[in-house]
C-alpha cells in the first residue's frame, strides 16, 4: 500500500488555501499548507512534496523565483511545480515556464479541474 | 589751381595745367576731393575736399601735418604708409580709410593715392571719396543680417524648446499609458482574487455530499459571502476612484459640522473597538467647526481611517480629535479643521509612509498579518481631501502607532438675513417677504 502523496500550496490569501487543502483532500493526498514563498521553500526543503502548488502574488519571494530555486537545488528539482496566478497574461505563462513549472493555472480556477490536473501528476505513470 | 609756392607754378605748363584745372574742378563737382602733399604738408587741396571736412583751404595748407586731417583711429596706419610709399614700396593704391571733419564726426572714405615725382621734389596726390552714405547702408544691412541671425537663432531656440516641450509630453504619454496598462493588470489582479475564492467554493459546495457536515456548508458559505463584500467594496471604490479622477462625481456640499461628523463617526466605530478590546476615544473643542462639503465624503475619510487604525492595532486604542487651526484667512477671517486619526498599532516604517496614499499600496505588515484591503481607501481619502483643498499625512516611528491628519477649509455659516429670521419665527410669512423686498427693489 503506497503512501499517499504529499502535495504543498503556497498562496497568502487564506481562503484560497482552504480551497487547495479541500481539493488535495479530494484526491487522497496529503498537504502542506504555506503563506509565502519563505516558508514554501522551506516547507518544501523539508518535506520534498509530488507536487508545489504555487501562488506568484505572495509577499517576499514570489512563486516564480520559489520554483526557480525548486529547480535549481538537485534535491527539489523532481518536486512537479503548479503555478496558480490571477495574473493571466502570455508574458505570465512564459515567465512560468522559464521558470521550470510543469503547469500554470489562472485564477479564479476550477477545484474540479485542478484535482484532475494534481491527481495526473501525482499518479506515478 | 592755387599752388602756393609760386616757384611751383612756373613749373606747370599752359595747356596742361588748364587740363588739371579742369580735372580738379569737376572732381569738385562731383563730391570728390583732391589733395596733394609735400613733406606731410597739404601743398593743394580742393573745394571738394574742404566742402567734405568742414574747412578752409587756408586753414588745412597752414598745418604742419596732414595726418593730423585722418580720425585718430586711421592715422597711425596711413603714416606708415605714406613713409613706406615715400620710400618706393609699392602696393595697394586705393583703400577705405576715414578722416575727420572739423566738427569732430567720423567721414568714411574711399582714398585713391599715386606717387608723384617732379625732378627732387617727392609728392603724393589723393583723390577722396565720401563714402558714409554706403558705410551706413553697409552697417544697416550688417544691423539687418545681426538681427536675422538672432531671430533665427531665437526660432531655433523656440524649435529647440517645443521639441523638448513635445519629447517631454511624449513620455508622459508613454509613462501614462504603463500606468494605465499596469492599473488594469493589477485591478484585474485584485477582482480575481476574491472571485476565485467564490468561484472555488460555490464548485466545492455543489460537489458536497448532501450528508456532509452542516458546519462545512455553513463555513464555505461565510466564506462566499465575505469574499462577495470584499468584491464589492473593491468595485465600489474603483468606482469612486474612477469618478473622482475623471470629475464625474457629483459633490453635494453643504455647510456641514465637522465636529458632528466626528462625532457620528465614533459612535458607528465604537462597537468594533470595543470587539477587539480597543479604546477608542473622541477629543473635539464644544462648538461647531463647519467646512463646506458633502458629509458622506467626510464621513468616508474619518471611516477609513478609523478602520484602519482598528486593523492595524492589537492593543491599547486610537483618538479622534478635531481642532481649528493656523492662522486666519485675511479674506472671511476662517482658518482650517484639522481632523487626527491617532491609533497605538503597529505604526509605519518610514520607507512605506511616502507610499501608503498610492493606489493598490498595502503595507508588508498588512499583507504579513493577513490584513484585507483593496489597497485603494487612502488613496480616496487624499482625493476627497484634495478636492477640498486640503492636505492628508501620514506620521509614524514605526512600531509606535501611526497618525493620520488631514485639513478642511473652515467655512462660517452666513448670517441670515433679518428677513429670513422672521420667515423663521413665523413673523412674517415668505410670501410677504418677498413681496416687501419687490416693492422695494422696483423703488
Amino acid at each position: 500500500m503506497n503512501e499517499p502523496a504529499l502535495i504543498l500550496a503556497a498562496d497568502d490569501e487564506p481562503h484560497i488555501l482552504e480551497s487547495l487543502r479541500y481539493v488535495a483532500d479530494k484526491i487522497g493526498c496529503r498537504c502542506v499548507l504555506a503563506e509565502d514563498g519563505e516558508a514554501a521553500l522551506a516547507l518544501a526543503r523539508d518535506q520534498r512534496p509530488r507536487v508545489a502548488v504555487l501562488d506568484v502574488g505572495m509577499p517576499g519571494l514570489d512563486g516564480f523565483e520559489v520554483c526557480r530555486r525548486l529547480k535549481a537545488d538537485a534535491a527539489t528539482r523532481d518536486i512537479q511545480v503548479v503555478i496558480l496566478t490571477a495574473y493571466g497574461q502570455a508574458r505570465d505563462r512564459a515567465a512560468a515556464e522559464a521558470a521550470g513549472a510543469t503547469e500554470f493555472i489562472v485564477k479564479p480556477f476550477s477545484p474540479r479541474a485542478l484535482a484532475a490536473t494534481l491527481r495526473a501528476l501525482v499518479t506515478p505513470v | 589751381m592755387q599752388f602756393i609756392n609760386p616757384a611751383r607754378e612756373q613749373a606747370a605748363g599752359g595747356f596742361e595745367q588748364a587740363v588739371y584745372e579742369a580735372v580738379v574742378e569737376s572732381l569738385s563737382d562731383l563730391g570728390e576731393g583732391l589733395m596733394v602733399l609735400e613733406n606731410r604738408r597739404f601743398s593743394y587741396v580742393n573745394q571738394g575736399f574742404c566742402e567734405m571736412l568742414g574747412y578752409e583751404r587756408d586753414e588745412l595748407m597752414a598745418w604742419n601735418s596732414f595726418v593730423e586731417i585722418f580720425h585718430p583711429e586711421e592715422r597711425e596706419r596711413i603714416l606708415a604708409n605714406h613713409l613706406r610709399r615715400l620710400a618706393g614700396e609699392q602696393f595697394r593704391t586705393c583703400y577705405e580709410t576715414a578722416m575727420r571733419h572739423r566738427d569732430g564726426h567720423r567721414v568714411d572714405i574711399d582714398m585713391s593715392i599715386a606717387l608723384l615725382h617732379f625732378g627732387e621734389r617727392l609728392g603724393v596726390v589723393g583723390i577722396i571719396r565720401d563714402i558714409s552714405d554706403r558705410k551706413l547702408a553697409e552697417q544697416e544691412i550688417k544691423r539687418k543680417n545681426e538681427d536675422l541671425e538672432a531671430l533665427s537663432a531665437s526660432l531655433e531656440d523656440k524649435v529647440r524648446a517645443r521639441t523638448a516641450e513635445l519629447d517631454r509630453a511624449n513620455k508622459q504619454l508613454v509613462q501614462l499609458n504603463k500606468v494605465k496598462s499596469d492599473f488594469i493588470s493589477i485591478v484585474s489582479h485584485e477582482l480575481r482574487t476574491p472571485l476565485t475564492a467564490i468561484k472555488s467554493f460555490a464548485e466545492i459546495l455543489l460537489d458536497l455530499e448532501p450528508d456532509e457536515d452542516q458546519a462545512l456548508w455553513q463555513r464555505y458559505l461565510s466564506i462566499i459571502n465575505t469574499e462577495s463584500d470584499r468584491l464589492s467594496r473593491l468595485i465600489g471604490n474603483l468606482l469612486d476612484l474612477q469618478k473622482i479622477d475623471s470629475g464625474s462625481l457629483a459633490w453635494h456640499d453643504e455647510i456641514v459640522d465637522v465636529v458632528g461628523l466626528a462625532r457620528e463617526c465614533v459612535e458607528l466605530f465604537k462597537a468594533p473597538y470595543r470587539e477587539q478590546g480597543l479604546q477608542l476615544r473622541l477629543e473635539v473643542p464644544p462648538t461647531a467647526l463647519t467646512t463646506y462639503a458633502e458629509p458622506d465624503r467626510i464621513r468616508q475619510v474619518i471611516g477609513n481611517l478609523l478602520g484602519n487604525a482598528l486593523k492595524f492595532t492589537t492593543r491599547g486604542g486610537a483618538t479622534l480629535s478635531v481642532r481649528r487651526i493656523g492662522g486666519d484667512r485675511p479674506a472671511d477671517n476662517a482658518g482650517f479643521i484639522e481632523v487626527r486619526i491617532q491609533d497605538t498599532g503597529m505604526g509605519i516604517a518610514p520607507a512605506e509612509l511616502d507610499r501608503v496614499f498610492d493606489r493598490f499600496y498595502q503595507s508588508d505588515m498588512s499583507q504579513k498579518r493577513k490584513i484585507g484591503g483593496t489597497g485603494l481607501g487612502l488613496c480616496i481619502c487624499k482625493d476627497i481631501v484634495e478636492h477640498y483643498h486640503g492636505e492628508i499625512r501620514a506620521e509614524s516611528a514605526a512600531g509606535d502607532g501611526a497618525t493620520f491628519t488631514f485639513t478642511l477649509p473652515e467655512t462660517r455659516k452666513p448670517r441670515k438675513r433679518l428677513g429670513e429670521v422672521l420667515v423663521d419665527m413665523g413673523v412674517v410669512s415668505q410670501e410677504a417677504l418677498s413681496a416687501a423686498l419687490d416693492r422695494q427693489s422696483e423703488d
